[in-house]
């Protein structure tokens, strides 16, 4: 499904805050794109995501897909969090269906497509308690890929696994995503992740966030990490974010992601509407 | 040295395989050793209140209370069906004391959990009620009702209401937030979220406010069966001890005693049942 989407200058203040999270943020995402917005804890990647998802309405400014504003969220526009966030209640099956559940529209061979997609369909009956962190995160890509999103979301979704786990699901969401010829736009603070996933990489510096520089990564999927163009593209994005966003003590590091957790405030925010 | 590895191999498959001695022992010791210990400690007690009784010149007329008699008279009167007689009546008024208890307790305490509105309004009024004696109320559920029948199900419902209430609203209060926006994210509406996310989310919370209830509406029960009806074990309690016959008393106190464990058990089980917690 192809989607175009604009965001038209967008700031944000949140409530009870002097200063505004996000100033005049402006993009264009034309459809099929891999974006990747990233940043240091605190700058707005989080919220701006958020309001893709029409989690959240802007102060100022709006989401257009299609030229048509987003004022709620839906599952054509379809978010992944941090933490899978299953129901323990639901098999895995009947996790990944929960959206076709709410549209009225069970499709059994669709579940049975994306749970193969997602290399569980042996487990499609299991608690989802019994899940190790990855599976657990692909059977929420499963869900999120079963309501046919015209976009997917994904907020730092595998930045609470082990190394080795995030590596090959990142691999594994960006080819699934190339091949279903999806629009994705993810947030991280792991430059490995940015170019392991996404064809456009938006830089944001925060106070007020603002979308400072962008770079793009054309490397075929599956991307091959041990290549020297994968390097290259490292290298280069990392130089850009120091010179951009400037280096310090508290840097984005190259390879382990930044423990703090970000976007208390839209959390709250986001919760109200709930 | 090839035999000694043989003999253990078959040393290990038959542990294996066959029953394991050691937690077989460790579960009737916790299940049914212990137990039982706590039930003969209880019936010593009853027997030594007894003899005491029955030895004071004074108390003596009272001795019946004693178990032996006592178990005599419940024998007597579960085989004449005098029990069943009792019971039925009594278990079907705190049925639906606990129907209405649930039906108004549980959209209540959802609300009251959902909505920081409905909390705030409710707190001071449902802290007040909640502290009043529910046989408090009889007057008024003798004058407010036609039946006796009913104003005893009104008295076990205002028993067995906050309870269920104040479970279901802080059940609802702990559901992660992240499952109400994933929730809405996957477009689901009110009654989706309500059917499909919060009710089976707090399901164990709901049961375990009925557990909670099932004790209370239980205790509440015999006073208020003393009131008018003739029916039910607080009357058979009552028109025992009018009647002089204490071994029946006794026999109906072990009745409801015996009743009011089987109705938690049964609430245990539903907890259990309807909780998505791991249970390893």
């Amino acid at each position: 499904m192809s989607t175009n989407i604009s965001i038209d200058f967008i700031t944000h203040t949140f409530k009870g805050a002097t200063a505004p999270t996000l100033k005049d943020i402006e993009l264009k995402i034309e459809p099929g794109e891999k974006i990747a917005l990233i940043g240091r804890s605190g700058c707005g990647k989080s919220t701006l995501l958020h309001m893709l998802a029409g989690l959240l309405m802007p102060s100022e400014g709006c989401v257009r897909i299609h030229g048509h504003q987003i004022t709620k969220p839906s599952a054509k526009w379809n978010m992944m969090f941090q933490k899978a966030s299953l129901y323990p209640w639901m098999s895995v099956r009947e996790n990944a269906e929960l959206g076709l559940v709410f549209s009225g529209k069970k499709d059994a061979e669709k579940i049975d497509y994306l749970l193969s997609l997602v290399g569980l369909t042996e487990k499609a009956d299991a608690n989802v308690q019994s899940l190790s962190g990855g599976q657990q995160q692909r059977v929420a890509l499963a869900r999120s890929l079963a309501t046919s999103p015209d976009l997917l979301l994904l907020d730092e979704p595998f930045s609470a696994l082990d190394a080795f786990t995030r590596s090959s699901l990142q691999d594994e969401v960006a080819e699934i995503v190339s091949r279903e010829d999806l629009t994705m736009v993810i947030v991280t603070h792991d430059i490995d992740e940015a170019v392991a996933m996404a064809d456009r990489v938006l830089i944001m510096s925060a106070n007020p966030g603002r979308i400072v520089g962008e770079m793009q990564v054309d490397l075929p999927y599956p991307r091959n990490r041990a290549s020297a163009e994968f390097s290259r593209s490292r290298e280069a994005l990392m130089s850009q974010f120091e010179s951009l966003v400037g280096s310090s003590s508290e840097n984005v590091d190259k390879s382990t992601p930044i423990e703090v957790k970000e976007g208390e405030p839209e959390d709250e925010d986001t919760q109200q509407a709930a | 040295m090839s035999a000694s590895t043989s003999v253990t191999a078959i040393d290990g498959s038959a542990r294996d395989g066959g029953i394991n001695w050691s937690a077989v022992y460790r579960f009737s010791l916790t299940k049914v050793g212990y137990p039982l210990i706590g039930i003969i400690v209880m019936l010593t007690l009853w027997w030594l209140g007894g003899y005491m009784i029955a030895s004071n010149p004074d108390t003596s007329s009272f001795a019946d209370f004693a178990p032996e008699p006592a178990f005599a008279r419940l024998v007597e009167l579960t085989a004449n069906g005098y029990v069943m007689e009792a019971s039925l009546p009594s278990l079907e008024r705190i049925g639906l004391g606990l129907l209405w208890a649930v039906v108004i307790g549980v959209p209540v305490g959802v609300a009251i959990g959902l909505f920081v509105m409905a909390r705030e309004i409710s707190h001071v009024p449902f802290q007040f009620l909640r502290m009043i004696s529910p046989l408090a109320w009889m007057p008024i559920a003798v004058l407010a009702f036609d039946t006796w029948d009913s104003a005893i199900v009104f008295l076990i419902t205002v028993a067995a209401i906050w309870p269920i209430l104040f479970s279901t609203a802080q059940g609802v209060r702990r559901i992660d937030p992240l499952w109400f926006k994933v929730a809405k994210n996957l477009g689901a509406d009110g009654f989706q979220m309500l059917r499909r996310i919060i009710l089976p989310a707090i399901g164990q919370d709901i049961f375990a406010g009925i557990r909670l209830a099932v004790g209370v509406a239980w205790i509440v029960l015999v006073p208020a069966e003393y009131l008018g009806v003739t029916s039910g074990l607080g009357y058979a309690i009552n028109d025992a001890r009018d009647t002089l016959e204490y071994d029946t008393l006794a026999a109906m106190v072990v009745v409801i005693g015996i009743i009011g464990y089987f109705l938690d058990a049964v609430c245990v089980n539903l907890i259990k049942r309807f909780s998505w917690h791991n249970q390893d």
